[in-house]
């Protein structure tokens, strides 16, 4: 009868919840503006200056009141199929402020891959009959009936993982046969390597020069209703000419008989295809003196270094003497050959001569980075540097407390810090980043503070003995406070004038590419030289009947004695033989054309491109001679995939020290002792920087050995009690007098905790004892993946205890992840079961003090353990007794009481007392300025 | 065997995390990308049977007529309800999922958690006795601590805030790395008593 | 039931109710405690106010916060918006979370309400959110470019052609980075724009992360912090006392209680309204309880010794 009236009070609550509930959201919604009109004004124009590769959409937001929550755009090349590319979220609540708002279509974006959708649909949410109905489609599906035509339409590229592309695809040979005017039958031959969508990785797309696309928006509101379609507007791409350099100069050095030219690049790069620097002549004429073709992907170098022979070379009448009749300009050309040159007016030269540039950066060394995984280059340069971030004086002017940060490398690492001000030194042993100084000077005159190294001997050569770096600082009496000195003087200013540009090239390129500008107190930078994953590849040949895609078949081997700066080789042996054949062909059919041909000139020219298709053949890379000797296509491309990765990630390095106005001189590239040049990152076996960790594992696995084995063999192992664990038997005692449940809850933390193990175990050992009383243990659980151990652990317990009628699977229950109402679920268990005893053995967090309070409150015995260090004091006042930090992992050992347990934790605490006295030698050692004991242990 | 292949996939597994840490080659950094790309897959697997465990227990309540059943009943309705319209509706922003989770199980979880305050309160009240020399310190260095959290402290001396920030900075951090360098021992310990064996009560029952 | 023992068994759900009250009560009738200006805060505080008018620096503030938060970290955002409106400080805005670009519109938009002279893109500029991403990139390449690294605005203009980039570039025109986050968001920008630009950094944390951040103002790498909600009423007492006042910033001022009580009556009006005294009046109800419960914690102990001493007196009968 209870029963039943609990129900009807149950279900009157839950039907009371509903109304009010819907009550609530119907008042939530009643504000808001049906989402029954279009967006209004969508307007597509061309991005200026770029590629041919960009449009901006454009439209006027809807009210605020609509709460829309996101803008949907679609694309499509024709107005009658529309696809899903993306949406702009907005905060429903403030609506958009502006009058209109973009959406800029440009650059690389998703296009399709295995996990787009299997089948073409339509967009959900048009009513039928409305146009968006018809037209709007979700995301392009895998399907490549679809996919594969919709790629003609866009510009392609395809990401493809190494070892589908090298190792995995099909081969498949095009043939393309064409009747000449002439009616001679040309027949080419395409191989090509087929793959799956399956096997690539993504393909992504970007809009093509000169064709229209069709845009419309939706707007979808709070209630995930979408407005009607806007208008479906049109735009064209064009390729526009570049955007302008900024900052030209051009500096002319007369003792080297050079020029220096320096620019800055525009915001938008990607199309640029080459820099051209012009001589204007007294007469105004133009004459290109100097051209670089852009590093694309990477970014350009931004400054040239033309010698006076060069120009010469190109103009013939040049004349250095002359140079202030010239002017120069810069011109920035993409790759539909249009130009734009970067000032109006061109500039005449500054004349000087080399005295102007900086001293070039001393020490620039390339180093690998030790323990790494061989993708990291460390390159570095110059003396330490220390730089002061904040002075503060005391309230009554009595201390100065300097925080000072230093910048140095791997060569010169800075030992000591020693400051002096006013008279005052001071020297930093332990590098804290502050220091103190009692103030003997009057506090509003300005000071000076030096600063001078000592630094780890490497075998380096010592430092300079007068090099120092001086800073000076002055009380500002308006704020009360200290400043640095601003400007700051003159080694300072020197400091900050210049920066340094690291450039770099591999050996597959012949052009630097710019790594880093590292600022004035920079000293170091590590070059991530990522592995290499993925080959990109262009628009794919698609077939319909085997749903495969065709990418052409290369790999780049190396910059071959810069004849051939991008050495490729094909894919496959067959396709190897069919071009070496070729060739053969060709040299044959040549020889012949040679032996009629009576016109000098056709002579030398045919005989040109006998030798060089003869020396194409002949001369090839030692590592292409070796590959193509194997039979295996695999072991063919397994060798040459080595090579390229090699030199991929071989890198040569230089600096260029430059003002940004043309002044910069350069470091040379950077050469090893033994002579080499390009430099490739290590992968190491061994991590140095662990050995001490390593030691304290070996000592202490050393200790749990001996320990054991003594306890073994029946020598008496001393272990200071713990009251905690020794009243766990009492508690579990005390549940079974009163016939009430004991609660044990695994701490809050999933299994990879060592806590909920060490919980665990504890579990194990109560729950047998539970069994063997005949008391219900109740166990809620957070971790889904501890929900089945500690069925387990119990379901055990049961069956050893020889209770395995008792044992009940719903004792172990999931309650659910979300922290607090875990607790709530928890607290519920303890106030309707009363239960007589609570265990708390785990990892918790800010919820612990709500339980064990509750826990108090129905007068449990409790019973807690945790590494949980902030909730410690809270397990300690709520709970009868708590297992503090490492008591929790020795918990399990000490209700064993086997020796191989025993002995662990004997040897836990003979690694305690290691530890302790490391400790105090630490301390004592660094007290007195001996940090070398210090410095042998890793700074995490 | 049962025992046995586990505690053999224990001991390889913790081997090679340890390795892990003294090598940092390539082959070693992509065992440990695999492996986590393989413990992302576990847990949803998992799920299914937390909420199979929760289903069962509040099902064999009702069934049993337990007291209080009438709670699982609205468990078990608000564990349908939510996952139904989650599946229905999405969850993005605005769909009736996240309105429950806004006004449901967030401001629930906010009431759970202020309580906090009111048990502080209580626990202080009970616990914090003179009872001893110790817990004597104990509750003067709480006191003071309390009134240098806010401006009465300043307003009585400028020295309660200071002597707040030398407990809180000096006893209080080296007890806490005191009991850090226990817990580190002790994680090391178990983990070590795992991969050896020595301690296999996770795996259920028998020592 | 002696006293001593009622004392001892007192119900819980009375400490409950009197801490209940001892909470609303305070946020509906502020008390009006005196706030003690703490050094990290007034660092921050003076090095904002030292660019005061000046139309190449500004500030940035990052919102990397979501509203889970804001009870504590909203009051610094209003506090600081205020300080360099009042003051003709330049403050651009950003957010690497997308539910913290939302609170800066909030922000902006209530702080405008006051000053009605503020206009976008001229006084400040709202950056709006940038993708979590693009956290790196942003902060390096602020370095160089604000306006490039950046791009455009919340409304997507792009900042080149903004009047209020006219004379700020790069970090070399900024003069603090306030970094406001529940999270440890401000070591980004530590060890990335601090460490290769050198631009200052400060943050303003939860109560809960503050202590975290000492060793950072140790070293100086952060000039200064706001800490929970006792730091934001601390800048909520700058503000008013100086800026309001169009006073300029004195450490001796701050700290001197006699002048700041003076300084508050002269506050203009609008620097009265409930949303600038979040904090302090947030503040009030803090200390209430932490009072309260050094007085239960006195009591339960009173309660305790007279206990013991009956049951002293009755083993000596």
């Amino acid at each position: 009868m209870k029963g039943a009236t609990e129900v009807k009070i149950c279900i009157k609550f839950s039907i009371l919840l509903l109304t009010f509930t819907l009550l609530l959201a119907g008042t939530a919604f009643a504000k808001m503006q049906p989402n029954n009109e279009p967006v209004e004004g969508l307007r597509v124009e061309d991005v200026p200056h770029d590629d041919g590769g960009g449009l901006i959409l454009s439209w006027k937001p809807l009210a605020k009141e609509k709460r829309i929550i996101e803008y949907r755009i679609y694309r499509g090349h024709t107005p009658d199929s529309l696809f899903y590319i993306g949406k702009i979220p907005v905060d429903a609540k403030t609506g958009v402020a502006a009058d209109t708002m973009k959406y800029v279509d440009q650059g690389w974006t998703f296009f399709v891959d295995a996990t787009s959708p299997a089948k073409l649909r339509h967009e959900k949410g048009q009513k039928k009959g409305s146009k968006g109905a018809e037209v709007l489609y979700r995301a392009v599906p895998r399907d490549i009936k679809v996919y594969g035509p919709l790629m003609d339409e866009y510009r392609i590229l395809s990401v493809i993982p190494n070892n589908e592309y090298l190792y995995k695809s099909k081969m498949k040979i095009f043939t393309e046969v064409d009747t000449l005017e002439d009616a001679t039958v040309d027949t080419t031959t395409e191989f090509m390597a087929g793959m799956k969508l399956e096997q690539v990785k993504y393909i992504l797309t970007k809009l093509t020069t000169g064709k229209t696309y069709y845009y419309a928006i939706q707007a979808l509101n709070m209630n995930r209703s979408v407005s009607p379609l806007s208008e479906i507007v049109s735009g064209k791409t064009t390729d526009d000419p570049p955007e302008k350099l900024g900052n030209f100069y051009a500096v002319a050095l007369r003792d080297l008989e050079q020029m220096q030219f320096e620019w800055t690049l525009p915001v938008f790069t990607s199309d640029q295809q080459q820099f051209n620097i012009y001589l204007y002549d007294e007469y105004g004429d133009r004459h290109l003196i100097f051209t670089r073709q852009d590093a694309y992907p990477y970014t350009p170098q931004t400054n040239a270094i033309v010698p006076y022979d060069s120009i010469a070379a190109n103009f013939e009448a040049f004349n250095p003497a002359n140079m202030e009749w010239y002017t120069f300009n810069i011109g920035e050309m993409d790759r539909q050959d249009q130009e734009t040159l970067a000032l109006d007016e061109p500039i005449p030269a500054e004349i000087t001569t080399s005295s102007i540039l900086p001293e070039p950066p001393i020490h620039f060394t390339v180093k690998d980075e030790p323990n790494d995984k061989g993708d990291q280059l460390q390159v570095f340069f110059g003396y330490p540097f220390y730089g002061l971030s904040k002075l503060t004086y005391n309230n009554d002017f009595t201390k100065l407390t300097v925080n000072y940060f230093i910048n140095d490398n791997s060569m010169y690492e800075v030992d000591r810090l020693i400051l002096t001000i006013n008279g005052t030194t001071k020297t930093e042993y332990v590098l804290d980043y502050k220091v103190a100084f009692r103030v003997d000077w009057d506090y509003l005159k300005p000071m000076e503070i030096i600063g001078t190294f000592i630094c780890k001997k490497k075998g380096q050569e010592p430092l300079p003995e007068d090099y120092h770096i001086t800073h000076t600082f002055i009380f500002n009496t308006k704020q009360e406070m200290v400043l640095i000195d601003s400007p700051p003087q003159q080694q300072m200013e020197e400091m900050k004038k210049y920066y340094y540009q690291i450039y770099k090239t591999n050996r597959l390129s012949d052009v630097y590419r710019y790594a880093k500008e590292l600022s004035y107190f920079e000293r170091e930078y590590i070059d991530k030289i990522s592995y290499e994953e993925n080959q990109y590849r262009g628009r794919p040949k698609f077939s319909l009947e085997d749903k495969r895609l065709y990418y052409s078949t290369y790999l780049s081997i190396v910059n071959y004695k810069d004849k051939y700066p991008f050495y490729t080789q094909a894919l496959y042996l067959e396709q190897l033989r069919h071009q070496d054949n070729e060739l053969r062909d060709e040299i044959t059919k040549l020889k012949g054309e040679l032996e009629k041909a009576t016109d000098d000139e056709e002579r030398t020219e045919i005989q040109r491109n006998i030798d060089f298709y003869t020396d194409y053949l002949e001369d090839k890379p030692e590592v292409v001679q070796k590959a193509n000797q194997l039979k295996s296509n695999k072991a063919r491309m397994k060798m040459l995939y080595k090579a390229h990765c090699t030199n991929a990630r071989s890198f040569k390095y230089y600096i260029r020290k430059t003002d940004g106005k043309g002044h910069f001189i350069d470091t040379p590239v950077y050469t090893t002792p033994d002579g080499t040049q390009y430099l490739f990152p290590i992968q190491n076996w061994f991590n140095t920087n662990e050995i001490i960790t390593l030691v304290a594992v070996l000592i202490f696995a050393g200790l749990v050995y001996f320990m054991i084995k003594a306890a073994r063999k029946g020598k008496r192992l001393y272990i200071r009690p713990i009251a905690g664990i020794q009243e766990i038997d009492n508690a579990i005692g005390r549940a079974t007098e009163m016939g009430r449940p004991i609660l044990f809850v695994p701490g809050l933390s999933g299994i990879s905790d060592v806590a909920t193990l060490a919980g665990l175990a504890i579990l194990s050992r109560v729950a047998k004892k539970a069994a063997e009383y005949d008391t219900r243990i109740l166990v809620p659980v957070r971790d889904f993946i501890v929900l089945p151990i500690a069925q387990e652990i119990v379901k055990e317990a049961h069956y050893e205890a020889g209770r395995p009628d008792t044992y009940d699977k719903n004792s172990v229950f999931f309650i659910t992840q979300a922290q607090f109402a875990f607790v709530s679920g928890v607290n519920g268990i303890m106030i309707r079961e009363k239960t007589a005893t609570n265990f708390y053995m785990g990892m918790f967090w800010a919820e612990s003090l709500l339980m064990t309070e509750t826990g108090s409150m129905t007068g449990a015995i409790q019973i807690a353990g945790t590494d949980a260090v902030n909730q410690l004091p809270f397990f300690i006042t709520t709970c009868d007794y708590t297992l503090i930090g490492e008591e929790l992992y020795a918990a399990s050992a000490y209700l064993s009481k086997q020796p191989l347990i025993l002995g662990t934790l004997k040897a836990q605490d003979y690694m305690k007392l290691l530890i302790v006295i490391t400790v105090i030698i630490g301390t004592i050692l660094s007290s007195v300025h001996l940090t070398f004991f210090m410095n042998w242990f890793p700074v995490k | 065997m049962k025992r046995q292949i586990p505690m053999m996939i224990v001991l390889i597994l913790g081997l090679l995390f340890v390795a892990h840490v003294f090598i940092p080659s390539k082959l070693s950094a992509d065992y440990l990308d695999w492996f986590m790309k393989w413990t992302k897959v576990i847990g949803p697997f998992a799920i299914v049977l937390g909420v199979f465990s929760l289903v069962l227990v509040h099902y064999n309540k009702i069934k049993r007529k337990a007291p209080n059943w009438g709670y699982s009943i609205v468990t078990l309705a608000a564990l349908v309800i939510t996952t139904a319209v989650g599946f229905i509706w999405g969850i993005q922003e605005g769909t009736p999922y996240m309105w429950i989770f806004k006004n449901f199980n967030v401001p629930l979880g906010a009431t759970m958690f202020s309580l906090l305050a009111f048990y502080i309160a209580s626990a202080a009240y009970k616990a914090f006795r003179a009872r001893s020399i110790e817990a004597t310190v104990l509750l003067v260095a709480a006191i003071i601590v309390m009134l240098g959290r806010v401006s009465i402290g300043q307003a009585i001396t400028h020295w309660i805030p200071d002597i707040t920030e030398w407990i809180l900075n000096v006893p209080n951090l080296a007890a806490k790395r005191g009991i850090a360098l226990g817990v580190g021992l002790g994680m090391t310990a178990t983990s070590l008593k795992i991969m050896l064996g020595i301690e296999r009560s996770y795996l259920g029952g028998k020592d | 039931m002696k006293f001593s023992e009622s004392m001892q068994k007192l119900d819980r759900r009375y400490i409950y109710i009197v801490l209940a009250i001892a909470v609303i009560l305070p946020l509906v009738f502020p008390i009006g405690f005196k706030t003690y200006s703490t050094t990290p805060v007034e660092d921050l505080y003076r090095h904002i106010d030292a660019i005061a008018g000046r139309d190449d620096m500004a500030i940035i503030m990052d919102f990397t916060h979501d509203p889970g938060v804001m009870p504590e970290l909203y009051p610094m955002d209003l506090a600081i918006l205020r300080h360099c409106f009042e003051r003709n400080i330049k403050v651009f805005t950003i957010s690497f979370l997308p539910q913290g670009a939302a609170i800066i519109q909030l922000a902006l938009s209530e702080v405008k309400e006051d000053y009605p002279d503020i206009e976008a893109n001229i006084d400040y500029c709202n950056f709006g959110f940038k993708p979590w991403g693009l956290k790196l990139p942003i902060m390096l390449g602020m370095g160089d470019d604000i306006a490039k690294a950046v791009e455009t605005n919340s409304e997507g203009l792009k900042l080149e052609n903004l009047p209020i980039m006219q004379d700020i570039k790069n970090y070399d025109n900024i003069q603090v980075v306030v970094e406001i986050s529940g999270s440890s968001m401000g070591q980004f920008w530590v060890t990335y724009a601090r460490a290769k630009f050198g631009v200052d950094v400060a943050v303003g944390l939860t109560a809960v992360m503050a202590a975290d951040v000492y060793p950072l103002l140790q070293t100086g790498q952060f000039i200064g912090s706001l800490g929970g909600l006792k730091g934001a009423a601390e800048y909520e007492q700058l503000v008013d006392i100086f800026a309001m006042n169009g006073q300029e910033f004195s450490k001796k001022k701050a700290r001197n209680m006699k002048w700041v009580e003076q300084a508050y009556k002269n506050i203009p009006e609008k620097a009265r309204l409930y949303k600038y005294n979040k904090a302090r009046i947030g503040m009030d109800a803090q200390a209430i309880v932490h009072v309260l419960i050094i007085l239960f914690i006195i009591l339960g102990n009173i309660g305790y010794f007279l206990e013991q001493r009956e049951q002293k007196k009755k083993y000596m009968k």
